[in-house]
């Protein structure tokens, strides 16, 4: 258990160390804020837009709904993408992987370090990109107001997020062990159709009806509708969720977990194997 | 001058063409640099229709077409010198007898063919599942505008390439940073006149506010008829800042091409 956590903490760090010390801190910090932040009010400006489209008929709750929806999709995309990343750069831009593969710790508890490093990359944005969002007028204060934050809730969707995201991280890492770099395209495809599915940004009943059937099987919609919930409150903003008590919210959150983390580890297994029977850890496809 | 003008023309040529055959030979690249477009503007369009303003619907799927090319200029030229020089090619291209403006040159043309790809397939999606209506005022300004528009934002790619040329790993992130502030201000998903007026003036050094605004004025008429400027003049700009940008990337790449190599950074790889 010691060594496992060892190696967690190194992998971490070296993690942290790859998507930090690129810049002086304070560039770094500007960095971190600059991209979400102004991703975020993309989405403002098209409120904007929209609302003088329509003559003022767009639903006002919409835009927080979607403000913190996209702030907490950057814990999903950072975590899940992290991990696949790892294996692209290390294997074929520093030509790393195959000296890890030797080492005697676990390929899986570098790569959950790498993808939590990742991940706190992600956290510090999006609570940047929160209280950015607390200040300008998104509707966000207002929401937060209006109803009180259930600490419990948000605790529990916060600690059971990480899991999620990171079996997510591993299955996608599986895979690209045995692709070409190309294979981030995998990674970066899975995140971007999430961003689609998990209603981050709009209710999922505007998706088509079949599409919503597929948006329910996904965790990571739980995990957004959980946290902005236990924020917001129930939001009249999305119908398809709107009935769901928070109960309902946490076993579908739990039980869809449990299932990716089993799938997760019967995926890395055998793609862990086949990229070495094949010779994958070494074998550099240009970068 | 004309065996130079020969050896220009061949080395821009022999740069496009792996780009033009990497449509072919590497087919999954045009699945990745079009589903994923695809896909965030799929989004946007949806967050539209969430929002009752169906109009904007085909705003964004113009935006997310002309996404595709600041991509393409950000990742395959700006940042394809620093991927050059991970990979061993760029000692290769300073020692060739060729001009390195040839070199940038082939890349554009190859980057412009490539993305005209993606983008025709952005746009043919979004009619398909959007229902998105374009009616051109002109299919001579449409034309006019969107070539001036590419040559505007190549230029650009190509300053860029240059000034690359001096950075290591940040290169990366630089590259990840002029996406979605740019997005924002250009009024790629929006029209530019949202973030204010002078904002929106400000913004339009970035070839893509001018030309995307233009390319709306054109496309859709009376929804889009509230442009930054007059098409005539955003064409006049755009010309200018085609012109502008080639002669300052010739600038840049010499001076910059000289500083690479009084400091070593010419084959410096993994930093």
């Amino acid at each position: 258990m010691q060594r496992t956590l060892r190696s967690l903490y190194w992998s971490f760090w070296l993690g942290w160390q790859i998507e930090t010390n690129w810049a002086e801190p304070s560039l770094f910090v500007l960095y971190l804020l600059i991209k979400p932040l102004t991703g975020s009010l993309l989405l403002v400006f098209m409120y904007q837009a929209a609302f003088v489209a329509t003559q003022g008929g767009v639903r006002p709750e919409l835009l927080a709904f979607a403000y913190l929806g996209n702030a907490i999709y950057m814990l999903v995309g950072a975590v899940s993408t992290g991990m696949s990343g790892a294996v692209v750069s290390d294997r074929e831009q520093y030509g790393m992987l195959k000296y890890i593969r030797i080492t005697p710790i676990s390929l899986q508890i570098y790569l959950v370090g790498r993808g939590l490093a990742g991940g706190l990359e992600g956290l510090v944005a999006a609570l940047l990109t929160i209280g950015a969002g607390l200040l300008l007028p998104v509707g966000l204060w207002d929401g937060l107001r209006q109803h009180d934050i259930a600490w419990g809730w948000l605790l529990f969707y916060l600690l059971l997020g990480p899991p999620m995201l990171v079996s997510l991280g591993l299955i996608l890492a599986g895979l690209v062990l045995n692709m070409a770099r190309h294979g981030m395209f995998l990674s970066e495809g899975v995140g971007s159709a999430l961003y689609l599915l998990c209603g981050a940004v709009f209710p999922l009943e505007v998706l088509p009806v079949w599409l919503q059937g597929v948006a329910l099987m996904l965790p990571p919609t739980y995990l957004v509708e959980g946290v902005r919930r236990a924020l917001l409150g129930p939001s009249s903003a999305s119908r398809l969720l709107h009935a769901w008590q928070p109960g309902e919210l946490t076993l579908a959150l739990l039980g869809s977990t449990v299932l990716l983390g089993a799938l997760a580890q019967v995926l890395f297994t055998l793609n862990e194997r086949r990229a070495r029977r094949l010779g994958r850890y070494d074998q550099t496809t240009g970068f | 001058m004309r065996e130079a003008l020969i050896l220009f023309l061949r080395a821009m040529l022999a740069r496009a063409y792996p780009r033009v055959m990497g449509l072919v030979r590497e087919p999954t690249w045009v699945l990745q640099e079009t589903v994923l477009p695809i896909m965030s503007v799929s989004a946007y369009a949806l967050l539209y229709r969430a929002m009752g303003a169906e109009d904007y619907v085909a705003f964004a799927i113009v935006g997310g077409a002309m996404t595709a090319f600041w991509l393409n200029v950000l990742w395959a030229m700006g940042a394809q010198l620093y991927w050059e020089r991970d990979s061993g090619n760029l000692e290769l291209f300073i020692i060739a007898p060729a001009s390195m403006m040839s070199i940038l040159a082939g890349m554009a043309l190859g980057g412009m063919f490539m993305t005209v790809v993606r983008a025709a397939m952005i746009v043919g999606t979004g009619i398909l599942l959007f229902g998105a209506r374009f009616e051109p005022t002109s299919w001579w300004a449409l034309v006019g505008v969107f070539l001036l528009t590419l040559l505007a934002l190549y230029g650009l790619g190509m300053v860029f390439a240059s000034l690359f040329l001096m950075y290591g790993r940040e290169a990366w992130h630089l590259v990840n940073l002029l996406q979605e502030p740019i997005y924002l201000v250009s009024g790629l998903n929006y029209p530019a006149r949202t973030l204010g007026l002078v904002t929106a003036l400000v913004a339009s050094v970035i070839p893509l506010t001018l030309g995307v605004d233009a390319l709306r004025q054109i496309l859709f008429g009376a929804v889009a008829a509230r442009g930054l400027l007059a098409v005539e003049y955003e064409i006049l700009l755009l010309a200018l800042m085609s012109a502008g940008f080639i002669v300052l990337a010739g600038w840049c790449l010499q001076v910059l091409e000289r500083w690479a190599r009084r400091h070593g950074r010419l084959t410096v790889k993994g930093q």
